[in-house]
């Protein structure tokens, strides 16, 4: 935030006034915990030099922690108390912390409030006063929020009145204040409600509660689990052609951070959007934003993953609002601007940045999103053009019909993709319920190693449950269809693989009746023992390399 | 606003703008691919036959009579080529389509080396590339093998069928009018999939 936008109070300004530094609270915690701190490491080293018989460690450690860390508390409590003033106001000038010497009114220009990086009051100085430095700049983090508008009204008011009197116009701060004020009513009046914005956040909270309600996590729902809400993957639209997913990933989130994020990055931005260019517009500025960004996903992110959330669509909406402010430059009270490229520009600078740095984040979404929303900004026009209001509805067609050729041809572009999500997932769940049952049949031959062939508890095991379990599993397992290329393939192909063996092997030892027969099976028996050794050692490479992958 | 007042109004520069942009591509995208506007022509301005192309059938055993018999439907035009310019085959039959598998397509070739069969092409537009892909999975099932780098400048998925591999280019491109190949050849016997 720059600048307040609250016009100054005209008020009689003779009476004296001070503004007193608050009691911080921050201050307070941090005194109890610095004090806390120090004790706890004095207790300690007291306690252990005790059990050691060295007092080296309290003078050493304990009593040093303890001077440095209550040191701090004291100082943080003394802070605590002292209220020293920090402006002072009086009838012929300001005296103030910050300022080199006590200034008069009349040789006042100009006051700032800049709350962007630690509050302060920025004083101007008129040329003519022959001051060593301007803007002059008066700390006011000890004051609460109200306090602060509060100081920077009196101050502004005063500066004001004695401009008036000395016959000189208003300061520019006063004017960036009025334009500002003026072309608020003036956006109030055409857009009165920014419910349209508001209808898009409600829908991204509402579907994160359904699927909340529904039992997906609250932090990091898994791939899977986005995929059967309707996520975007390159596999499932291309190849399964469900292109609705490119719009119900737009308002799934991966987790309360995800919706979170999102949600605050488009809520002021999205209501000043709507301010500017109307209801209908914005709509279609989002939702065109949100199917480039899937578009171009498909691309990237979702060939591989499943992609999900409205950040393509917060992008357009930053980028709409940028553009279409750019544009319309000097329409826009000035101040409009430095606001914008301090927040939503830099906002958006940051994400953009920050995503390219992890592969966790869909930086294709992004900026798919970006450059739709800034090609819509600057097409459309907003509301408060006047001049070209008649031209609203063609300029808007045409975005309809650039952004609909973007996202056909970014969706009729898009490669084939390597993984394909929906026989994935469904081979994955398969072998995560084959395994363990695999693993529950073969631990439960360990408990008969060593009996004969032809022991009764032997040979009900395995006709009750290794015939039947493998032929169980071998039946579930044949019902995968995934490429050939996937690690899972294999780790089914190898589960069949062994639990075919162990059938055979149980089958030949359950039909041996001589005792040429049962020397057989016991010849059989080995090898099969060696080539399952052999499987196993494969499925044991097979997980490592997944491991390995997934890290 | 009404629609017809709307009608009335002068298109404003933007609209003009988008008109010349479009114009601009179009004609850049023809002059790049007049050598295959004649196919396209044809595909348009008459009516093909929808075929099922039968990858399983076909074999490097069959001649020209064995492949027509395979595909009776098809109306196929022979012709001897210089197996040295092309090498593929020194003789090639062909057909115009207007659907494989249901999935749309321009032609279908097949090339002959010393009177047997060496290789099968369906020719995809570039809005029928993913259909393509489609048909494919529903024909013959699950790919057994995926190129991640290119070799000759495309990226392949591959089937196994009964005497051969089908491979489609994973890439569509960024032309309208480029072509996508659906493309059938002998397995060597006792290959592996080429490509994982």
């Amino acid at each position: 935030m720059g600048t307040s936008p609250v016009p100054p109070a005209q008020t009689g300004h003779e009476e004296k006034v001070m503004f007193s530094a608050e009691r911080m609270a921050s201050d307070a915690v941090a005194a109890g915990g610095f004090g806390l701190v120090g004790i706890a490491l004095f207790t300690m080293t007291v306690l252990a030099g005790a059990n050691s018989s060295r007092s080296g460690w309290i003078w050493g450690l304990g009593l040093p922690a303890l001077l440095v860390f209550g040191g701090i508390a004291f100082v943080l409590i003394r802070r605590y108390y002292d209220r020293p003033t920090l402006l002072k106001l009086s009838a012929t000038g300001l005296k103030a912390q910050g300022l080199s010497r006590p200034l008069r009114w009349e040789e006042i220009d100009d006051v700032e409030l800049d709350e962007r990086y630690g509050p302060r009051l920025l004083v101007h100085i008129r040329r003519d006063a022959h001051h060593e430095k301007s803007p002059q700049s008066i700390p006011l983090k000890r004051l609460k929020r109200p306090q602060r508008r509060a100081a920077f009204e009196e101050v502004m008011a005063r500066v004001s009145a004695r401009r008036a009197v000395l016959g000189l116009g208003e300061t520019r701060t006063e004017r960036d204040l009025r334009e500002v004020a003026e072309f608020d009513e003036k956006l109030r009046t055409l857009t009165p409600s920014a419910w349209s914005a508001n209808v898009v956040v409600a829908l991204n909270v509402a579907v994160w509660l359904v699927q909340l309600m529904a039992g997906v996590p609250v932090m990091r729902p898994t791939s899977d689990v986005l995929y059967q809400w309707g996520g975007n993957s390159a596999s499932a639209v291309l190849l399964d052609g469900e292109l609705w997913r490119m719009f119900t990933a737009t308002v799934l989130h991966g987790g309360l951070m995800h919706l979170a994020l999102n949600m605050l990055g488009l809520w002021a931005p999205g209501r000043q959007l709507v301010r500017q260019i109307g209801h209908g517009q914005f709509l279609f500025v989002y939702l065109a934003s949100a199917l480039c960004g899937s578009a171009a996903s498909l691309h990237f992110s979702a060939q591989a993953s499943v992609s999900v959330g409205a950040s393509g669509a917060v992008f357009g909406v930053l980028g709409a609002l940028v553009a279409s402010s750019w544009k319309y430059r000097k329409e826009l009270p000035a101040i409009n601007h430095k606001q914008l490229w301090s927040g939503p520009g830099l906002f958006m600078v940051y994400a953009l940045v920050q995503g390219f740095g992890s592969a966790r984040v869909d930086n294709a979404a992004h900026v798919g999103g970006l450059l739709c929303g800034v090609a819509l900004g600057l097409l459309l026009v907003t509301r408060f053009d006047a001049r070209r209001s008649a031209e609203r509805p063609s300029q808007a067609a045409l975005g309809v019909l650039i952004a609909t050729a973007a996202v056909v041809v970014g969706v009729m572009s898009t490669p084939l993709p390597r993984i394909w999500h929906a026989p994935l997932f469904e081979a994955h769940a398969v072998v995560r319920k084959a395994g363990p049952e695999f693993d529950r049949i073969a631990r439960g031959l360990e408990k008969f190693k060593g009996r004969p062939d032809d022991d009764p508890e032997l040979r009900a095991y395995l006709e009750r449950d290794l015939l039947r379990g493998c032929a169980g599993i071998q039946r579930d397992l044949n019902t995968i269809r995934v490429p050939a290329w996937e690690p899972v393939a294999q780790a089914a192909s190898l589960l069949g693989r062994m639990c075919g063996l162990m059938s055979e092997a149980a089958r030949i030892g359950l039909a041996a009746r001589t005792a040429q027969e049962h020397a057989a099976a016991e010849r059989r028996g080995a090898a099969i023992v060696v080539e399952l050794h052999r499987l196993a050692a494969e499925m044991k490479a097979l997980n490592a390399a997944g491991k390995e992958k997934k890290k | 606003m009404s629609v017809l007042s709307f009608g009335r109004q002068p298109l404003p520069r933007s609209w003009t703008f988008a008109v010349l942009v479009v114009v601009v591509l179009s004609a850049l995208i023809f002059v790049a691919n007049l050598p295959r506007m004649h196919v396209y022509l044809k595909h348009w301005g008459s009516a093909s036959p929808r075929v099922a192309m039968p990858y399983a059938a076909l074999s490097p055993d069959m001649d020209e009579k064995a492949l027509r018999a395979v595909m009776p439907s098809l109306p196929l035009r022979c012709m001897s080529e210089d197996k040295a310019r092309n090498g593929l085959g020194d003789r090639v039959c062909y057909a115009s389509l207007d659907a494989a598998d249901g999935a749309p397509a321009l032609t279908a070739a097949f090339f002959f080396d010393g009177g047997r069969l060496a290789q099968g092409v369906v020719q995809v537009p570039w809005w029928g590339h993913h259909a393509a892909a489609r048909a494919l999975v529903a024909k013959l099932g699950m790919p057994e093998a995926i190129q991640d780098q290119r070799v000759k400048g495309a990226r392949l998925i591959q089937w196994g069928v009964a005497n051969g591999i089908v491979v489609i280019n994973r890439d569509p491109g960024w032309d309208p009018l480029g072509w996508s190949a659906v493309l059938w050849t002998p397995r060597p016997a006792g290959s592996r999939p080429a490509a994982r």
